[in-house]
C-alpha cells in the first residue's frame, strides 16, 4: 500500500514542499528513509516506531520505504516524524486516505507520542504545497503568522482521533494577537551627549551606518541600545521577512507573534564568522546580521570582534544579502541591518582627550589597523564620543524623549519613501543629482573639500546622503543649504582625525 | 699577537671610531678614553685593539672581543669620512672645539656629533631649555611653540629633544625668529626619529644645530633618551618643563639640571589634565613658575621681574574679537538645556533676535592659506569664536552653549577653520593661539 502526506521542508530561510511517499509492502520486515535526509531525519525510524506503539497502534511487520521528494532537497531535522507516521497510518489502512483532505503535516514526534514543534515553521507553513496545515500545539501560533489555516493536535493519539472523526478537533489556535512588546529603553534616560543624541537621530532617520568611537563610559552602548526605539514599525512585508528569520533559528519561541519592532541583536565580540554571517555544520542557520534583518545590528568593542568577522560584514552591507556557501549547499538569508558599531579610540580607550592616552604609538597602530579601511567607510557617520563631564550632567535637563525623537524620525523616512528608497542611504548614486540637488555654497563646499585632499568620492556619496537625511529632519526643501553639508561632513571627520591625536 | 695602530689619522677619526663602537654606553665610552687622565683616542683605540682593557664586571668577554674585532677590521679614518660626508663636525672632549658648556660638566659627553653652527652653544649665549612630553595636550603644543617663538626673538638660544610632542613644538616655534634653535637628538644624526620629524631634522640641520652623542648610523635604545637628557640639562642655562606626564622622561632632565644647579621651571597647566601633572607638581615642590616667556627671561638674567604689570595675562590667546554685538550669554548659563539638539537655535534666536548678530551674515570667501583676518568672520562666527575654549571643547558643550543646531555650528566652525583659528578634534574644537 501507498500513502502520500504532503508537507515542507527547511532550506535556510526558505519553505520547501515536500511530499513523504510511505510504501508498506510484504518481504523481510525493514524501514528505510529515502531521499537525502540527514542524521535526525533517519532517526525519524525510531521516534516513529516508538510513537506508534506507545499511542497504541500496531507495527507493521513488513518491509517499508519511506521516501522524501523531491530527492534533490536536503531534508533537515525531525519535521518529518508526523507526516511518515500518519503515512504508516494510512498504508496500513488505520486512517482513511481520504480524511486528510487538503492538508500538509509538519511535526516531530515524542516517544510517548506526544507532538512538537520544529524550526522554521512560519516559512514551511508559508510553503506547504495544500490549504491547510496541521502542526504541533506548541507551534500553533507560530504557524498561524503566515496566513494560512492552520490545525494543532498534541498528540499522535488525539490527532488519529480527529482523522477518524472520533473526537472533534482540537480548538485552532487563537486569532493573533498584537504582541506584547517589551519596552524599548528612551532616549531621555542620555543626560548629556547632544552630539550623540544628534547622530543617533541622523542615523535612525536616514538608516545611516553610525560609528561611535570613544572612552569606557561615555554612554556609546547606552545610545546604541536606543536607537531600534527610534525606528518606524516594520512594514507588514519586512515584518514577516524578519519573522521568518527568526523562525528559521527556532527564535520566536511559543508566544510567537510577528515581530513588528526592528530587532536589536548586539553579538559578543568572540562571535565567529559563522555566527555572525549565517552558516553551521547540520542545520544551516541564519547568522546575527540576518537576525538583524530590518533592524539594528550593534556591534560592541568593534575592534574586538576577529577581522574575518568583521570583513565578512563588507558585502552583506552593501547587498542587503548574504550567500553562505558550503560543500553541500548554498544558502541566502536577508541581512539589511543598520549597522551600529561602538569602539574605543586606542588600547587604553582615553585616546580623545589629548595628553591622556597611555598607549604607545606602535599598539596604537595595530589597534587601528583592526579595523579595515573598506569596513570604516562603509560608515556614513563616524562620531567621536568623549566622555562628558559630571559637572555637565548636572545642568543638563533630559532631552527630547525616543517617542518625539521617533515622529522626526518617522517624518524623515516618509520623506525618503516618496523617492522610492526605504531610506536615504539606500539612495542610488545615479538618483542623487536629482533627488539631492546641492546648493551652490554646498557644492563650492563640497568643492573645497575635494581640492584639499580631505574627501574622497565615494565619501562624498555618502556625505551627500547624510546632507538629504539633515535636510529632511530640519524640513528644508529645494536645494542642499551649505549648512546641512557642513554638519554632514562633521558627522563623517578624516580618519586620523577620528583616532585622535596623541 | 701584534696589530698596528693606523699611523696619521687625525685623533677625531679615533673618536669618531670608538663611538661607534656596539653596545658602548657614555659613561665606557669616557672612561676608555680617560681624558682626565690625559689620555687621547688613538690610545684608546689601540688598547681595545690588543684587547687590552682593565676587567669591569660589566664588560664581558664577549664584548671585548667584538669591539676588538670591529677595531681590528676598521680604519678609523672611514669613520671620519663618514661624518664628513654626512656634514657632521666630530667634538671630542680635550680636543680643541669641544663646546665650553659641557667642558666641566659633571657628566661630559666624550664624543659629540654636530650638524650646524656651533657658535649657537656659546657659552655667552643666554640658552634655555624646553622640554616635555611627547603625549602633550593641544594646550602644551601651544605652549611650546608660544615660549619656543617668543624666546627665540628675544635672542634666547632655545634647546630641544627632537621628539615628537613638546620638543617638536618648541623648536618649530623657534625656528625662523631671532635666535638660533639647537635639537639634541638620541639617535645618530642620519637616523631620523621620529620619522614624522623629518622635515625638522632638515630645518634644524641649515639653520640651527643638530647635536647627537651617538655615532651615525645608530638607533635609539630605551636609555639613549635619558643619557640625551643629561646633554640638554648641560646645555641649560634654565630649563623649562612645558608639560609632563607625572613619571614623565622630561623630569629626568629635571634631575639632571638640579644635580648641575640649573633653574627648573615649570608652565603651570590645568590641574585636570594628566599632562600637566608633573609640570605642576613641581611648581607645587617650589619650583618657580613660567607662564611665558618673560618669566623665563627673568629666570636668564635677561630683564628685571618688575617688568610685568600686575594682573597681566598670557599673550598667547588671540586677539579678542573687536566687532562682537550680541552672541550669547555668559558660559555660566546652566539648566536651560537645549530640549532637541536639531532645533533650539530657534528658540535661542528668538530671544537674542533683537540683538540682530546671530544671524550669518555672508563672509567673503576664506583668505588662503590660514591667514587669520578678524574682520572678515561674520557677527556669529565671532561669537561662536569666544565659546571655543583654548583647551578642548567637546562638541556637546559647544551646542549647549551656544544652542545653535548643527548645520549652522558646523558651518561656522568650518569658517574659524579656515580661517586657522580653531582646530578640530575627535569630538572636539580647541582654539589656537595667535
Amino acid at each position: 500500500m501507498l500513502a502520500i502526506i504532503h508537507s515542507a521542508a527547511l532550506d535556510g530561510i526558505e519553505g520547501k514542499p515536500i511530499r513523504v511517499e510511505v510504501h508498506v509492502s510484504s518481504g523481510l520486515p525493514a524501514f528505510n528513509v529515502v531521499g537525502q535526509p540527514d542524521a535526525a531525519c533517519r532517526e525519524a525510524r525510531d521516534r516513529v516506531r516508538a510513537a506508534l506503539l506507545s499511542s497504541g497502534f500496531a507495527w507493521p511487520l513488513q518491509r517499508i520505504t519511506v521516501n522524501l521528494a523531491p530527492g534533490s532537497v536536503r531534508k533537515v531535522g525531525a519535521g518529518f516524524d508526523l507526516p511518515i507516521a500518519i503515512g504508516l497510518l494510512v498504508a496500513t489502512g488505520v486512517v482513511a486516505a481520504d480524511c486528510l483532505g487538503d492538508c500538509s503535516l509538519i511535526g516531530e514526534l515524542g516517544l510517548d507520542g506526544s507532538l512538537r514543534g520544529v524550526p522554521g515553521i512560519v516559512s514551511m507553513v508559508d510553503r506547504a504545497p495544500t490549504r491547510a496545515v496541521l502542526v504541533p500545539e506548541a507551534a500553533g501560533a507560530e504557524a498561524a503568522l503566515a496566513g494560512r489555516r492552520v490545525r494543532t493536535a498534541s498528540s499522535l493519539r488525539q490527532l488519529v482521533a480527529a482523522l477518524r472523526g472520533e473526537e472533534p478537533w482540537p480548538a485552532p489556535p487563537p486569532p493573533l494577537a498584537e504582541g506584547h512588546l517589551p519596552a524599548e529603553p528612551d532616549l531621555s534616560d542620555v543626560r548629556g551627549q547632544l552630539y550623540g543624541r544628534w547622530a543617533v537621530e541622523v542615523a535612525a532617520a536616514g538608516g545611516h551606518h553610525l560609528l561611535m568611537v570613544g572612552p569606557p563610559g561615555a554612554g556609546k552602548t547606552m545610545l546604541a541600545e536606543r536607537l531600534p526605539g527610534l525606528l518606524p514599525d516594520l512594514s507588514d512585508q519586512e515584518a514577516m521577512d524578519t519573522t521568518r528569520v527568526w523562525s528559521a533559528a527556532a527564535m520566536l519561541g511559543e508566544q510567537a507573534s510577528l515581530i513588528r519592532r526592528p530587532p536589536l541583536r548586539s553579538p559578543h565580540h568572540s562571535a565567529s564568522v559563522a555566527s555572525l554571517v549565517g552558516g553551521g555544520a547540520y542545520r544551516i542557520r541564519p547568522g546575527e546580521i540576518s537576525l538583524a534583518h530590518n533592524g539594528v545590528l550593534l556591534l560592541d568593542e568593534m575592534a574586538e570582534f576577529p577581522r574575518a568577522a568583521l570583513d565578512g560584514l563588507r558585502q552583506p552591507l552593501e547587498e542587503g544579502w548574504v550567500t553562505v556557501c558550503r560543500a553541500r549547499w548554498v544558502s541566502r538569508f536577508p541581512s539589511r541591518f543598520l549597522l551600529v558599531g561602538a569602539t574605543n579610540p586606542c588600547p587604553c580607550g582615553y585616546g580623545l582627550s589629548p595628553g591622556c592616552c597611555r598607549c604607545n604609538p606602535a599598539s596604537k597602530a595595530r589597534y587601528a589597523q583592526r579595523l579595515s579601511g573598506p569596513l570604516l567607510d562603509r560608515f556614513d557617520l563616524r562620531v567621536a564620543i568623549p566622555k562628558t563631564d559630571v559637572a555637565d550632567l548636572m545642568g543638563i535637563g533630559a532631552g527630547d524623549s525616543s517617542a518625539v525623537v521617533a515622529r522626526r524620525v518617522a517624518k524623515a523616512r516618509r520623506m525618503a519613501r516618496k523617492r522610492g528608497v526605504a531610506c536615504n542611504a539606500r539612495i542610488p548614486v545615479g538618483a542623487l543629482d536629482e533627488v539631492a540637488p546641492l546648493s551652490s555654497e554646498a557644492a563650492l563646499h563640497l568643492t573645497r573639500r575635494l581640492d584639499a585632499g580631505r574627501l574622497n568620492p565615494r565619501g562624498l556619496r555618502r556625505v551627500r546622503r547624510v546632507a538629504r537625511t539633515l535636510a529632511d529632519l530640519g524640513e528644508h526643501f529645494g536645494p542642499i543649504r551649505e549648512a546641512d553639508v557642513a554638519a554632514a561632513l562633521g558627522l563623517r571627520p578624516d580618519e586620523d582625525v577620528l583616532r585622535g591625536a596623541a | 699577537m701584534s696589530v698596528q695602530a693606523p699611523i696619521g689619522a687625525p685623533e677625531e677619526a679615533y673618536a669618531a671610531g670608538l663611538a661607534a663602537l656596539p653596545e658602548l654606553v657614555p659613561a665606557y665610552l669616557s672612561r676608555l678614553l680617560d681624558i682626565d687622565g690625559g689620555g687621547v683616542p688613538s690610545e684608546a683605540w689601540h688598547r681595545v685593539m690588543t684587547g687590552n682593557l682593565e676587567p669591569r664586571r660589566e664588560l664581558s668577554a664577549d664584548r671585548v672581543e667584538t669591539w676588538r674585532r670591529a677595531v681590528q677590521s676598521q680604519d678609523p679614518r672611514e669613520h671620519l669620512a663618514r661624518c664628513r660626508s654626512l656634514g657632521l663636525s666630530v667634538l671630542v672632549r680635550g680636543l680643541p672645539g669641544y663646546p665650553a658648556r659641557l667642558a666641566h660638566d659633571p657628566a661630559p659627553p666624550a664624543v659629540l656629533f654636530a650638524r650646524g653652527d656651533l657658535s649657537f652653544i656659546d657659552q655667552s649665549r643666554p640658552t634655555a631649555v624646553l622640554v616635555g612630553t611627547r603625549r602633550c595636550s593641544g594646550y602644551g603644543r601651544q605652549m611650546a611653540q608660544v615660549l619656543g617663538r617668543h624666546l627665540s626673538e628675544r635672542g634666547v638660544v632655545v634647546v630641544s629633544g627632537m621628539a615628537a610632542g613638546i620638543d617638536a613644538a618648541a623648536q618649530s616655534g623657534a625656528l625662523g625668529r631671532e635666535g638660533p634653535v639647537v635639537g639634541v637628538a638620541a639617535t645618530g644624526l642620519d637616523v631620523v626619529y621620529p620619522a614624522s620629524s623629518a622635515k625638522l631634522w632638515e630645518r634644524l640641520g641649515a639653520e640651527g644645530l643638530l647635536l647627537s652623542e651617538k655615532a651615525p648610523g645608530h638607533g635609539a635604545l630605551p636609555k639613549s633618551f635619558v643619557y640625551r637628557n643629561r646633554v640638554m640639562a648641560g646645555l641649560a642655562d634654565v630649563v623649562v618643563v612645558v608639560e609632563s606626564h607625572i613619571q614623565g622622561g622630561a623630569l629626568v632632565t629635571v634631575d639632571e639640571a638640579v644635580r648641575r644647579g640649573r633653574t627648573v621651571m615649570a608652565v603651570p597647566g590645568p590641574v585636570t589634565s594628566a599632562a600637566s601633572a608633573g609640570a605642576n607638581a613641581l611648581i607645587a615642590d617650589g619650583c618657580p613658575p613660567a607662564r611665558d616667556a618673560l618669566d623665563v627671561q627673568v629666570a636668564l638674567g635677561l630683564v628685571r621681574a618688575s617688568r610685568r604689570r600686575a594682573g597681566e595675562l598670557v599673550d598667547v590667546a588671540p586677539p579678542p574679537p573687536r566687532r562682537r554685538q550680541g552672541g550669547w550669554p555668559s558660559r555660566s548659563r546652566s539648566g536651560a538645556g537645549p530640549g532637541h539638539p536639531g532645533r533650539p537655535g530657534q528658540d535661542q534666536r528668538q530671544s537674542q533676535g533683537s540683538d540682530g548678530g546671530l544671524e550669518p551674515t555672508r563672509r567673503p570667501p576664506p583668505a588662503q592659506g590660514g591667514e587669520k583676518d578678524l574682520a572678515e568672520l561674520s557677527d556669529l562666527e565671532l561669537a561662536l569664536l569666544d565659546q571655543v575654549d583654548a583647551t578642548p571643547t567637546r562638541m556637546d558643550v559647544l551646542m549647549a552653549r551656544t544652542g545653535l543646531a548643527p548645520g549652522e555650528l558646523a558651518l561656522g566652525l568650518d569658517a574659524l577653520d579656515q580661517a586657522g583659528l580653531v582646530e578640530a578634534g575627535p569630538g572636539w574644537w580647541a582654539r589656537i593661539a595667535g
